[in-house]
């Protein structure tokens, strides 16, 4: 599989990318210069040897800011990630594997969530309820897994009349057994780009909600470093352009990382 | 003709039980808020008086057992009853509606953008796949899916407003412009650009893909083939051939991401400070008008489900071969 992956320069690429900023953020308390939290004398200055992300509005230092921002982001984006993926397997692996009513019923719900706008559904509890990270993760995944549902099913609808199920039941497996321990290693190939895919979204939806200001107020977030440049950006450049860039840069990666994957493990879908 | 309207009739019989579960959602979170729903919603207020307050529980029944408060806030709802904004002292609905045209303005205006470039780049990697041109158009779709709403705004903003100084920063008109009629609307156009491409720029991205993907797999079947050995030009072929094909799966998407679009809105809107939905939702974020956030989301929701079901309807119309089944 590493060797079909290899051949996608751009998941290659991302790959990169993804472990090098995760590299960063995990030392971020060892690189950051300094506290991104500490005010500094100096408010807004421009990048310089000191500062080589310049200075906020408050005098803080953008490079630490950013390295921080990015652990968060990473955090809430993988969390995310996680909870609609393994919500997404449990509600399309038995839609699919039984069929019949529960399916109707199933993917019913699913539709049902697919066409709430979750943005404005996070925005309102966020707003309602006060936001903290781990309610960010948990409403982000919790609004995002009916696609993954959707895909599992599929998959299960299929794996389902292969051979190696029926082996399976006439073995004596049971309804759990198979669906998890035959079933769903075979349809991890589709769900795995997903992965990847939903991490780049949540990191887009977490630094989405921060800019409108209802991210958690006791982290640096690199969308609300954004939303605080608004005011500066006509004598600021930097305030504006680095925070972002960070989120541009990790979300291509990610899309790569999720593209390359698909082509890795979905050879028949490859485009040719 | 008859399967037709059992068909249309069952699809649009089904949006209302989503319509039931977007409002439960809303009275769920009323209720299930910090405090009683009253002070939640009014409480913010010095304007609103204890007695006023004890009235208004009165009048949403808030005594009463959950499920009969439920419906009586459907029947509030149905009456076009979306709640009162204490902060800005006007019904909400009112306040939305009056919103809903600088929105429709930009979200059509991202969207033709968006049908038009990210179609036209789409046809283009078809027809020159694995040339140059496919790769960077590849690359520059995965550059346009990947930039988040509100740092390209913030980057056009940097770019056109500030430094070439093309495009106003902010707003729907000049400010204390009197410019009526064609100059209006000229003044309202050129607002309109770094909007329009900010919120446009993710799906272009989306429908490059989509069409490029579809126009392939059209260009490799057989009816294809015939019109080639009949000698149409590649023109003939290519366009009144193959891309009518190819935008069908293309129209349910676009049908899904118009309800998508308000997320899209919403950012942009803060950063343009453009006078529609999306400003007013941040506004009400600010304010803490959780009343007005409430409505904004159930009116969005209705939207987009009202949305989907018309892309349904219109799919079938277009493509004959849907077989619709009444049962």
């Amino acid at each position: 599989m590493w060797a079909r992956y290899r051949e996608h320069q751009g998941g290659v690429a991302g790959l990169l990318v993804v472990v090098c900023l995760a590299v960063l953020a995990l030392l971020a308390p060892v690189l950051a210069p300094q506290d991104p939290l500490a005010l500094g004398d100096r408010a807004l200055s421009a990048p310089s040897a000191q500062h080589p992300m310049g200075t906020d509005q408050l005098g803080r230092d953008v490079l630490s800011a950013v390295l921080w921002g990015l652990r968060v982001s990473l955090v809430v984006g993988i969390g995310a990630a996680l909870i609609s993926v393994v919500l997404g397997i449990l509600i399309g692996a038995p839609a699919g594997y039984f069929r019949g009513r529960l399916d109707n019923m199933l993917m019913r719900a699913t539709d049902a969530f697919m066409v709430l706008p979750t943005f404005f559904l996070i925005l309102l509890v966020v707003s309602v309820f006060g936001a903290s990270i781990a309610k960010l993760i948990a409403l982000i995944g919790i609004t995002n897994w009916p696609p993954i549902a959707r895909l599992v099913r599929a998959e299960f609808l299929s794996l389902r009349e292969r051979e190696f199920t029926l082996a399976a039941r006439t073995m004596g497996a049971g309804h759990f057994m198979i669906m998890f321990r035959h079933l769903l290693p075979n349809a991890l190939p589709v769900v795995i780009p997903t992965l990847s895919l939903r991490t780049a979204g949540a990191i887009i939806t977490e630094a989405s909600l921060s800019f409108l200001g209802v991210g958690d107020p006791n982290v640096v977030s690199l969308g609300q470093m954004l939303m605080h440049s608004l005011q500066f950006m006509r004598m600021a450049w930097w305030t504006a352009t680095f925070p972002g860039l960070t989120i541009f840069i990790i979300v291509l990666a990610l899309n790569l990382i999720g593209d390359g994957l698909n082509d890795a493990l979905n050879p028949r879908t490859r485009k040719k | 003709m008859r399967t037709l309207k059992v068909y249309v009739l069952k699809r649009v019989l089904q949006s209302i039980p989503l319509i039931l579960f977007v409002m439960a959602i809303n009275f769920l979170i009323i209720h299930a808020a910090p405090g009683d729903p009253i002070t939640y919603l009014y409480g913010a207020s010095a304007e609103v008086s204890a007695e006023q307050m004890d009235r208004l529980r009165e009048e949403l029944g808030l005594t009463r057992p959950l499920h009969v408060q439920y419906v009586l806030y459907l029947r509030q709802l149905l009456r076009g009853d979306l709640g009162f904004s204490v902060i800005n002292r006007r019904p909400v609905l009112d306040l939305i509606l009056e919103r809903i045209p600088p929105t429709l303005v930009l979200m059509s205006s991202a969207f033709v953008f968006s049908v038009i470039v990210g179609g036209l780049w789409g046809v283009i990697s078809a027809v020159k796949a694995r040339t140059q041109i496919d790769y960077w158009v590849t690359i520059a779709s995965l550059f346009g899916y990947s930039m988040p709403t509100f740092w390209l705004g913030l980057v056009l903003i940097m770019i056109f407003s500030l430094q070439l100084g093309w495009f106003p920063t902010m707003g729907m008109v000049t400010l204390g412009s009197t410019s009526t009629g064609w100059s209006g609307l000229a003044d309202v156009l050129r607002h309109l650009v770094l909007p329009t491409i900010t919120l446009g720029m993710f799906y272009l991205a989306i429908y490059a893909r989509l069409i490029r993907a579809s126009m392939l797999e059209v260009l490799g079947q057989e009816f294809i083939t015939t019109a080639w050995s009949k000698g149409l030009p590649a023109r003939t072929v290519h366009y009144k051939h193959a891309l009518k094909n190819a935008l069908l799966p293309v129209i349910t998407i676009a049908g899904l991401q118009i309800g998508f679009m308000f997320t899209g809105a919403v950012l942009t809107e803060t950063i343009f400070a453009w006078p529609g939905m999306g400003g007013l939702t941040y506004q009400a974020i600010l304010q803490r008008d959780y009343a007005l956030l409430m409505g904004l989301f159930l009116l969005v929701s209705v939207c987009v489900i009202l949305t989907n079901l018309a892309t349904d309807l219109l799919y079938t119309l277009v493509d004959p071969r849907i077989r619709y089944s009444a049962s």
